[in-house]
């Protein structure tokens, strides 16, 4: 049980064709998450992040997304090789999402219980009578922290916190073994934000779901995930067990940009030392390595030669600065 | 190694190509001309403007539009008469061409009244809001209780019956439906923080109406525009019916269809002419206007 | 040490179909030349509408702004146009805070035209190159418009326009919120450059307790359109005394490993600013309320001479 892989990624690629280019929003990404672990997936706006979630469920815009290679393993199963229907299965019931907006995530003119139990009419196979259903929707809102009594009410009359309350109880309604989360507390308040992520750090311990957490905010990733794979321009760039990443000496210098990024509670900087530059377009992505133009330690071979994944133990660094010499000071 | 750039890094195929481009217009133009389509309608609008404002040079009006030869009367289309005749003998064709003159001005008059007084009223109402926008707009729901073509016959009865008077009459007539149509999409820029940035340095409201809601407003203005010179060519039609509009027997496509609507059972051929040659301003307006609309938006750039 | 801009008594309201709304309540603040005010709070509790009254965007309900010791309420129109060229704002979104149909230099170009503060086209030009220095725009961007450029890009058009009239006090409204991270760092290492080079002073309205530590030297805590703290940055992260400033510190997610595993949080969340009821407006969220919470006007407590809180914890 403690190492079975719950969902596997292998060099997935993913191809958006539009009018005038082909933008590569996914490049050679490769993840991996055992079962009722989370994983942080940390990135800037463009790195891919919520595009390879949208693969995940083979939700990918029609005819505009395209996945080009590699594959996804989900509890065993080939999802990019199963029938659409049996992906309808999966999806709710085995694999649910939630996504930053609450406020677009529901139906306005219906009452919350109503929608809750309407998944849970779709999806569950657990919960087929009448009664069941009611008794599961009310007992969701309860593990969200929401008074079963308010099930009639409509969404606008919950404040965003509560909303995103809801679009959380939905989703585990079904029981699903994999929790997609995508940036869920952006769009709400620092103390509403700390209330929804106890929130889920509770429910993780209590219902056992794997999570893979989207998000930008390195502070939130080191309060709820168990592995985080940091992204840049599609591909992952560093990743392994949490205490790799926020320990350790050897980090990508992208890593060591994001960190220096952020203003420090603890600490009186002067400077922030962000990164110079911005994300490449995807559609007209450097050689070499993607990172390369805005790196401060970009060396000739980055320019032209796609670096190694490098390994310590679980920790990877896809940076050539490791390759050849690991004694070099980072 | 890395040369350190100031503030903004420099992407990896970035050249530092000189600071040189065309002017804003020129630009305008540029797009506009891309876009297969509407240049095709330009140079369709381009001929029937040229069409109708030569037609003295090579037409007699006493001779070839409104002389009667009853001889000749109902006959279909021949190498002589490309569009056949009408009740009285007179050649279609030739009175098509002579109609364009009023036809077109009026209808393209009529949009350029409602056009300008909608914008106006629109803009103002929906920009300040509260009182004044209460008044405009109870005034406007007054006129468009009133249907267009009675209140345009009241109008013309008071103001005398001319060409401009018409237009003026028209255009007033369908105002108030282009001031809420400007309007709405005014109230929709105006909450939008780059107005409130604009107000924050000093702009003051005409600057603001004029220099940032109208060019962003100007999608809808456009289309509805384009779209309501179909219909006032018409509408002119149904006031010379009436004897308000253009009397007989000057040509005028409005009227001429609204005629041959009449006999066009048996002759169905004198619908042909006044009908394509609406069609064919009616298209290329809209064309122009669609490309135009894409071309003022510097987003459809390439 | 003369304050280049304060407040005294200032409040908003709103009248809205339920009843008043005190969106800015009995504000008191002072802002030195050259310094920066953190103005930091949740959604809804009035930072942007202070802001806003700051620069007489908005009409404030009562009390005034004193500008080099001038009420800015008593302007008439010829006055505030010279006050637009002391007071600029810096807005929150950079989609849109920027007209779409304007391009790079006649956005930039605009405030220095309706002022009149250049005479000839020539200096114009130049004067906008040199803006666009800057502030880090590079000028093959001069012809650009903004859907070509990218959401940091667009923000410094934002910064170059408010500095374009060389104002002394720019309110910038949540200028980094709507940016990533590396991005949000370039922007604000930029605008506390320009504040060392043109003796800026800013009023930071921000969400981001981390942002507001590092650009701010005196911070305003604000809870439902009233101030409930007001200090020094240091000693207010030293020592935040309001139990709303501690739970608002204690709810960002610090990225370190272990740096504190137990997330407490305040229950509830923000009520309405219609019509509040008298006494603390944090009452019914605080752990430590008491009856005389609900009852009078909290009154502010001078703890130190630079260090203020408005609690009955601390009578």
């Amino acid at each position: 049980m403690a190492n079975e892989k719950l969902l596997e990624i292998k060099d997935l690629h993913v191809v958006y064709h539009t009018d005038e280019d082909d933008v590569y929003a996914v490049n050679d990404l490769t993840l991996s998450l055992d079962k009722g672990q989370t994983l942080g997936l940390v990135g800037e706006t463009g790195a891919g992040k919520t595009t390879t979630c949208l693969s995940i469920l083979r939700l990918l815009p029609d005819k505009i997304g395209e996945v080009t290679g590699g594959s996804i393993r989900f509890n065993g199963k080939d999802i990019l090789g199963i029938s659409e229907e049996e992906m309808r299965d999966i999806r709710g019931q085995e694999i649910a999402m939630i996504f930053q907006d609450p406020m677009s995530s529901l139906n306005p003119v219906y009452t919350v219980g109503y929608q809750i139990a309407e998944a849970l009419k779709y999806h569950s196979t657990e919960y087929k009578t009448e009664q069941e259903i009611e008794k599961r929707v009310e007992e969701m809102l309860a593990l969200v922290g929401i008074t079963p009594e308010r099930k009639n009410d409509y969404p606008h009359q919950f404040s965003g916190g509560m909303k995103q309350r809801v679009v959380i109880a939905m989703a585990l309604a079904c029981d699903p073994k994999l929790l997609l989360a995508d940036e869920p507390t952006t769009a709400l308040d620092v103390t509403i934000q700390a209330q929804v992520l106890k929130l889920i750090n509770e429910l993780k311990d209590k219902l056992k779901t794997a999570v893979v957490l989207v998000t930008h905010d390195l502070g939130i990733v080191a309060e709820t995930c168990d592995s985080v794979a940091v992204m840049y321009a599609g591909t992952v760039i560093e990743g392994g067990p949490i205490e790799t990443i926020f320990g350790g000496e050897n980090h990508h210098p992208y890593t060591v940009g994001l960190f220096g990024s952020i203003p420090n509670l603890k600490v009186k900087t002067k400077r922030l030392s962000p990164i110079e530059g911005l994300m490449p377009d995807p559609a007209d992505l450097p050689k070499g390595c993607a990172f390369s133009p805005r790196c401060p330690k970009c060396m000739d071979i980055c320019r032209t030669t796609e670096p190694p994944k490098v390994f310590e133990g679980e920790h990877m660094i896809k940076c050539h600065l490791f390759n050849m010499n690991k004694e070099v000071e980072a | 190694m890395m040369a350190k750039s100031k503030n903004i890094a420099v992407s990896p195929n970035e050249e530092t190509h000189e600071v040189k481009r065309r002017g804003q217009i020129a630009q305008i133009w540029f797009r506009f001309r891309k876009n297969k389509m509407a240049f095709a309608g330009l140079i369709i609008f381009g001929l029937l403007v040229l069409v109708a404002a030569t037609a003295p040079l090579y037409l007699n009006f006493e001779r070839d539009v409104i002389q009667q030869n009853i001889m000749d009367r109902f006959q279909g289309p021949s190498a002589e008469h490309i569009f056949g005749t009408d009740q009285f003998g007179r050649d279609i064709f030739k009175r098509v061409l002579w109609g364009a003159r009023v036809s077109m001005s009026v209808g393209i008059g009529v949009v350029v009244v409602s056009l300008g007084g909608g914008a106006i009223l629109g803009s103002i109402s929906g920009y300040f809001g509260g009182m004044l926008d209460n008044v405009i707009m109870r005034i406007c729901d007054m006129f468009l209780a009133i249907p267009g073509t009675l209140l345009a016959i009241a109008l013309v009865s008071a103001f005398g019956n001319s060409i401009p008077n018409l237009m003026l009459a028209l255009g007033i007539s369908t105002m108030p439906k282009m001031s809420r149509i400007v309007r709405s999409s005014v109230l929709t820029l105006k909450n939008q923080e780059f107005i409130e940035a604009a107000r924050s340095c000093g702009t003051s409201n005409a600057r603001i109406i004029i220099r940032h809601i109208l060019p962003n407003a100007i999608g809808p203005i456009i289309v509805e525009g384009t779209l309501s010179v179909a219909r006032s060519i018409i509408s002119v039609a149904s006031m010379s019916f009436i004897g308000l509009g253009i009397q007989p027997p000057n040509p005028e496509w409005g009227a001429m269809l609204s005629e041959a609507k009449t006999q066009m059972i048996n002759y169905p051929y004198l619908v042909y002419a006044p009908g394509i040659s609406i069609v064919l301003t009616v298209m290329s307006l809209t064309l122009i206007g669609d490309g135009l609309r894409d071309a003022l938006d510097p987003k459809m750039k390439n | 040490m003369s304050d280049l801009i304060y407040t005294k008594g200032l409040k908003k309201y709103f009248k809205t179909p339920r009843g008043m709304l005190h969106a800015v309540d009995d504000i008191n603040l002072t802002i030195p030349a050259g310094k920066t005010l953190g103005v930091v709070g949740e959604s809804g509790c009035g930072k942007s509408t202070l802001g806003r009254t700051m620069i007489r965007l908005i009409d404030a309900t009562e009390g005034s702004v004193m500008f080099e010791g001038k009420d800015i309420n008593t302007f008439n129109k010829k006055e505030m146009k010279e006050f637009c060229k002391e007071a600029q704002m810096i807005f929150q979104d950079p989609y849109s805070s920027i007209n779409p149909r304007m391009s790079v230099a006649q956005l930039i170009a605009e405030p220095m035209i309706v002022c009149k503060t250049v005479s000839g086209k020539k200096e114009l030009e130049e004067r906008v190159k040199q803006l666009m220095d800057t502030v880090g725009l590079a000028p093959r961007f001069y012809y650009s418009y903004p859907h070509e450029l990218d959401g940091g890009r667009r923000q410094r058009i934002g910064v170059a326009r408010a500095l374009a009239l060389d104002p002394k006090f720019v309110v910038c409204d949540e200028p980094v919120s709507a940016l990533d991270v590396s991005i949000q760092a370039q922007i604000l290492n930029l605008l506390m450059d320009l504040q060392d080079q043109h003796q800026l002073a800013y009023m930071f309205i921000t969400h981001d307790l981390s942002v507001v530590k590092h650009i701010s030297h005196r911070i305003m805590v604000m809870y439902l359109g009233e101030c409930i703290e007001y200090a020094e940055t240091d000693e207010l992260y030293e020592n935040p005394l309001h139990p709303y400033t501690k739970a608002l510190l204690n709810a960002i997610p610090i990225p370190q490993l272990g740096a504190k595993k137990n997330i407490e949080t305040i229950s509830g969340e923000l009520k309405s600013p219609i019509e509040p009821a008298p006494g603390c407006r944090f009452a019914p969220r605080c752990p430590y309320a008491k009856p005389e919470c609900m009852n009078e006007k909290i009154r502010e407590i001078q703890i130190t001479p630079t260090h203020k809180v408005a609690c009955t914890l601390y009578y």
